[in-house]
């Protein structure tokens, strides 16, 4: 599995770096790649055909099931903690917009693993792994989590031991303390430097950043109430939070004089642009890129909020003046 | 991959005054990065042509300079421009008093495709203070065995290609203002124990180092 040798001949499952060896843009096939997409796409679209249950159980605790809604009663929800209940009435069908956007979740996936990215960003230019970090660890799940239809991911949880992890891994400040310890982890130089030459543990660490990418996005883009549903403030509150975090490593990259990682100072270089300036643009592209992706998520949810908030205003509140600016009652 | 084990076969069984490129083997004096030779190298005395085409008398244009030799062509995929990368980086951030008694020398070993006006632009690529150095081939094989390194060979070239990679020598040669060669430098060495070395070897020289510290 390991050191299939130079020269590109042997083909290889998964991208890694390939040390010492110059870069080339002769395309490489890493089927590994390839299957974990195929999987995924493949689970989504069986789990599509299979028709949402329309009789079921999933498990909640007692102080947060369901008290019904839209023709539905849950009958005694408290007497057992966890209890099971029947499936609630806010599933809807999937939508094509949530087959749009898991299999454009799925595309990025694939963008980011599989060449050229894959490979620049194990071995080449941290630039490139900075954008692959990007595609997989945010953009990529994000996708994946809003194209997951409610009901399914109630299928995914249902099991009690299933329930619980996830029940635990969404805790408010749990996905803030994962999300950023494992940018961080995967970012210092023993792993870089150390595990990237090793298919086994690059693959192990891209799981590892895809599935963080799920667990940062929830609390912002979750949609089952059971599992620590956020008011839109607090939502907007999260994601600030981890605007400011990766400024420390992004900082590290802008500001250092010399190469971090031995890993990109040491490789062959790529069109030329030296460890250093590589270095800075990876700064740059995690403070800049990730700021605006998070920072776009964040205006998104405000305006829902608001939208949200002028619908639920009920008469006879307070409204701009049209002269003074004071509020009158309308 | 093959390029740098074959390089680093060569240097190491050429260079029989080598020490031991083993961490903590030999290194002296221990607060710099580079690896230590047995017994030092005096500067050779070889002329060659510089990139702007006058003849470069290397012994008389480095005297008292801090000079980095290294062999090397300019269609390396690996290990030169990642050396002449770092060096170029580690030199524009020095202080100017010590960069200024610093010479990169860059020697080709492939002067048939290197002529002064390529080494010329692929340097100044790097640094426009390095200086390139190309001539005939005895001249630059002696110049390499006289610093006890393998001299460079020229690998085949696949059928229908009209490229060919060199084997060569992946140290660099370090001279002290003493005009002796005391360290070299493998690849694998970083931008931050460039930064670390040369000023102390400008500074300080080698003697002075061993005057203020015997071992």
């Amino acid at each position: 599995m390991e050191g299939e040798g130079g020269g590109g001949a042997a083909v290889r499952w998964w991208c890694s770096a390939r040390l010492g060896e110059p870069w080339t843009w002769q395309w490489q096939a890493y089927p590994g790649v390839w299957l974990f997409i195929v999987t995924l796409g493949a689970a989504y679209a069986w789990r599509l055909c299979s028709r949402p249950p329309r009789t079921g159980r999933w498990w909640v605790p007692r102080s947060e099931a369901p008290r019904g809604g839209a023709g539905r009663t849950v009958k005694e929800p408290q007497r057992a903690a966890p209890t099971s209940v029947p499936l609630a009435a806010d599933e809807r069908p999937t939508s094509a917009r949530e087959i749009a956007l898991f299999s454009l979740g799925l595309a990025v996936l694939w963008a980011g693993a599989d060449w050229p990215v894959g490979v620049l960003a194990a071995g080449y230019l941290l630039s490139v792994k900075t954008v692959q970090y990007l595609l997989i660890g945010y953009i990529g799940p994000g996708l994946l989590l809003l194209g997951t239809p409610r009901w399914l991911l109630r299928r995914m949880i249902r099991g009690r031991v299933a329930f619980a992890v996830a029940r635990a891994l969404t805790r408010p400040l749990i996905p803030l303390a994962v999300a950023n310890g494992v940018l961080v982890a995967t970012h210092l130089p023993v792993v870089v430097d150390n595990l990237s030459g090793s298919q086994l543990w690059t693959f192990v660490l891209d799981l590892i950043v895809i599935g963080t990418g799920f667990i940062f996005w929830w609390p912002a883009l979750g949609r089952l109430p059971e599992l620590h549903a956020m008011s839109y403030g607090a939502r907007i509150g999260y994601l600030g939070l981890n605007l400011f975090l990766p400024t420390v490593p992004a900082s590290f990259f802008t500001f250092s004089q010399y190469p971090i990682y031995a890993l990109y100072e040491l490789a062959p270089r790529v069109s030329g642009i030296s460890a250093v300036a590589d270095q800075r643009v990876a700064g740059l592209l995690m403070k800049t890129c990730g700021g605006a992706l998070l920072f776009g998520t964040m205006s998104v949810m405000f305006f829902r909020w608001y939208r949200h908030e002028a619908d639920a205003e009920p008469e006879g509140v307070l409204t701009p003046s049209a002269q003074g600016g004071e509020g009158r009652r309308a | 991959m093959s390029r740098s084990l074959l390089a680093l076969v060569l240097a190491g069984t050429a260079s029989g005054s080598l020490a031991a490129c083993a961490p903590g083997s030999d290194r002296e004096p221990e607060d710099l990065r580079g690896y230590l030779l047995g017994e030092p190298l005096a500067k050779p005395e070889f002329t060659l042509t510089s990139t702007d085409g006058t003849s470069f008398d290397f012994r008389r244009a480095t005297d008292g300079f801090v000079t980095l030799v290294f062999f090397g062509y300019t269609n390396c995929p690996d290990i030169c421009p990642v050396h002449m990368s770092s060096l170029g980086t580690v030199v524009a951030t020095l202080d100017p008093r010590v960069a200024e008694r610093i010479k990169v020398v860059f020697v080709t070993t492939d002067p048939r495709r290197d002529t002064p006006a390529v080494l010329h632009a692929w340097l100044d690529h790097f640094s426009p203070s390095f200086i390139g150095l190309t001539g005939d081939s005895t001249t630059i094989v002696r110049a390499q065995e006289s610093l006890k390194l393998a001299p460079a060979v020229i690998e085949k070239a696949a059928a229908g290609d009209t490229g060919y990679a060199v084997g060569h020598s992946a140290l660099v040669v370090a001279f002290s203002p003493d005009n002796q060669a005391h360290l070299v430098y493998p690849f694998g060495t970083r931008q931050e124990d460039w930064a670390h070395d040369l000023p102390e070897l400008v500074r300080q020289g080698w003697r002075a180092r061993a005057g203020a510290a015997p071992r």
